[in-house]
């Protein structure tokens, strides 16, 4: 059993090698002429936000390999932040309680776009163009529209889950745990397998008795509740809820996902290619600031940078499997 | 087939929906009235309606029209998200509900010359602040604070507090300034950045400030960029960012880092207020939108109401530092922004409401502050 396990992470590694690749060269790229680059509050600052991305990124996977796609993560995360921050400094709620809301919450909003997706019979990423703004709504009315600040810094939730653990952030520790957790579920569950088929023929998947409509609601609060997860660590750290909290963090994961390796034509999905995809995003962000490219520049280097990383990701492929 | 009765209905319904287009439009076209009125409508027109930004401009509007007696209705609309385009369209659908006044919070002036231009075709007048419109908008009412100047009253507290810090005058101090800004090419940051950076390399002229990098607009993200600018750079002389997000990300980096620079911060959100009551901000030099909002919203009603001509021309709102001196009091300003930030700023308010100049500088000047 654990050989079969090994055997599968060994493949999986094999498959993710050329991002790895790219990854190694994008951190030398940086690294070697600004060695600053590499101390450990720089590498724990990448991380952190890594991580923040990563842990929706991980459940996207789950989504792009049913050939759907949220858009709505970022206002599901912006209204977890929001909620627990709402709850603990206005209704004085205790801040443990608070995050189990928020977290319920994301639940639920994942899981009515997953509803929704069914009772209206049209792709996700139609419906969660509504819910995108609607969900950011929401955060702007739980929020009045404004920061939420002052919130009890001391509590240990802020103090547990916003600093850092055996010298690493706790976010990156729960995106960790999240990554091994949704690998094992995707690559050797019934539920993983499940969405895998749905993906690859969901006709199929329908006529030999798969509820699909249901496995995509159990999808979709996955990611809801990751979303929330994802916007309760910002607020551990950030003790604060900005109104501007989330944005663009939607083409974040997905981007993340796609750079992977999660083919958009469904079935299949990498955990680990989400993770270096979106530790990727994060490192060109860091070597924009390095190599202090021109402010003018700066969204065309992203661009160029990330289609030299899935160029160099599908080269290395090409070349193992020849 | 169409059946009679349909056809009928048609033709009803044609005839119904030209009178309505044909009367719109002759009430559209119609001139202003020239002559006192009893009451003004004045629309808001946000760039972002969320925030503290927008809780000030509307506390501004409100504590005008009170002024004004209650002859003043106040409108506001915007988006809820930073998107100008969608601004100016929002801008286009206030217009139809015919306010007299469209104040707007301008931030991408070329997106604004020809809804303007519409605007002012119906006879309705637009009153501009945060930054001018296009020179192509002609007699228009710009009031805001001077962000070139803001940056220099910045770059002076800075550079005296380096001095202080270093013990050294300000002409031997050498180190790296690192600089960013959240959405490149917006008039009201740059201005702001360049002013203070003018300042500080004249003041130090042996100081090397760093080309800008890009911040980005929202928290998480922004905090990502500045703790990496700041690892790259960590014995900065001081960080500048006059966005928000990294005014409020930089303070909390370095204080992280158990590090301290001088920093100035151009907006005072509540966690901005706290910091500088806590030493982590060496002072605020916030643009005053409350102000700028009132004396917009002022000016322009009450020339409405008097039958006379809104002035054209800048009208210069004056910046106030707020420092260790009197954060306490901006901080219980805030606690009710119409009443408080009325009277904190009421020294400001009246010196420039009840004493116009009779000309008025040109907008330009704002957009092109080296030639003040």
């Amino acid at each position: 059993m654990i050989g079969r396990y090994v055997a599968g992470l060994r493949w999986r590694w094999l498959e993710d090698s050329g991002l790895v690749f790219v990854f190694v060269a994008m951190l030398l790229a940086i690294g070697i002429p600004y060695p600053e680059f590499f101390s450990f509050g720089s590498v724990k600052t990448i991380l952190r936000q890594s991580a923040l991305v990563g842990i929706i990124a991980f459940g996207m996977v789950y989504l792009v390999a049913m050939v759907e796609i949220d858009l709505s993560v970022g206002g599901i995360f912006a209204v977890g932040g929001s909620l627990s921050a709402l709850l603990i400094k206005f209704y004085h709620v205790d801040p443990w309680v608070a995050v189990a809301v928020a977290l319920v919450a994301g639940i639920g909003l994942g899981a009515l776009n997953g509803i929704l997706t069914s009772l209206l019979r049209v792709p996700l990423i139609i419906v969660s163009l509504g819910t995108l703004s609607g969900y950011f709504g929401l955060h702007l009315i739980l929020s009045d529209g404004k920061a939420i600040y002052g919130l009890p810094k001391n509590h240990p939730f802020f103090r547990l889950l916003g600093s850092d653990l055996f010298e690493l952030p706790a976010s990156v520790w729960t995106a960790l745990v999240c990554a091994i957790a949704l690998y094992f579920v995707f690559a050797r569950t019934r539920f993983g397998a499940t969405v895998r088929a749905i993906g690859s023929n969901p006709a199929a998947a329908e006529f030999i008795g798969v509820r699909t409509g249901l496995i995509r609601i159990y999808a979709t609060a996955l990611v809801g509740f990751l979303a929330a997860l994802s916007g309760v660590m910002t607020l551990a750290y950030f003790k604060a809820v900005d109104t501007s909290s989330g944005r663009n963090l939607g083409l974040q994961v997905i981007a993340g996902v796609v750079i992977g390796g999660t083919s958009l034509a469904g079935g299949s999905g990498t955990i680990l290619g989400a993770a270096l995809g979106v530790l990727i995003i994060t490192t060109i962000d860091s070597g924009l600031v390095f190599y202090g490219v021109n402010l003018n520049y700066s969204e065309f280097v992203t661009g160029a940078v990330i289609i030299g990383a899935i160029a160099l990701d599908r080269v290395v492929k090409r070349r193992r499997t020849q | 087939m169409q059946s009679k009765r349909c056809r009928t209905l048609d033709g009803y319904a044609t005839a119904v929906s030209g009178v309505v287009l044909l009367g719109g439009f002759a009430f559209a076209v119609l001139p202003a009235n020239a002559g006192p009125k009893d009451t003004v409508t004045v629309s808001v027109v946000q760039a972002l309606a969320a925030g503290e930004w927008n809780t000030e401009i509307v506390a501004g509007a409100n504590a005008a029209a009170k002024d004004l007696g209650g002859k003043v209705k106040i409108r506001v609309t915007g988006p809820t998200t930073f998107d100008p385009q969608r601004q100016a369209q929002m801008f286009l659908a206030e217009l139809e509900t015919k306010p007299d006044v469209l104040v707007v919070v301008n931030v991408a002036p070329p997106l604004f010359t020809q809804p303007a231009t519409e605007a002012q075709s119906r006879g309705a007048q637009v009153v501009w602040i945060n930054v001018p419109p296009m020179p192509e908008v002609k007699n228009a009412l710009f009031v805001a604070s001077d962000a070139f100047g803001m940056g220099q009253t910045g770059g002076e507290i800075v550079a005296a507090a380096l001095e202080k810090s270093l013990n050294k005058p300000a002409a031997e101090i050498t180190g790296d300034v690192v600089t960013a800004v959240c959405v490149p090419g917006l008039t009201v940051l740059e201005n702001r950045l360049a002013g203070e950076v003018a300042y500080l390399k004249k003041k130090m002229p042996k100081i090397n400030v760093l080309a800008s990098f890009d911040s980005k607009p929202d928290r998480e993200r922004n905090f990502a960029l500045w703790d990496q600018a700041i690892r790259k750079t960590p014995k900065g002389l001081t960080y500048i960012d006059p966005c928000e997000e990294g005014e409020e990300n930089i303070p909390k980096i370095l204080e992280n880092d158990k590090t301290k620079v001088p920093l100035v911060s151009y907006d005072t959100p509540e966690e901005v207020r706290d910091d500088i009551a806590q030493g982590l901000i060496s002072a605020g030099v916030p643009a005053n939108f409350f102000s700028q909002s009132y004396l917009a919203t002022y000016i322009a009603a009450k020339a409405l109401l008097d039958g006379k001509p809104i002035p054209s021309g800048w009208v210069k709102v004056p910046h106030v530092t707020i420092d260790k001196g009197n954060i306490a009091d901006y901080q219980k300003a805030w606690e009710k922004p119409e009443t408080g930030l009325r009277t904190f700023y009421n020294a400001q308010i009246e010196a420039t409401r009840d004493h116009l100049p009779a000309t008025l500088p040109d907008p330009d000047l704002y957009t092109h502050p080296m030639q003040q």
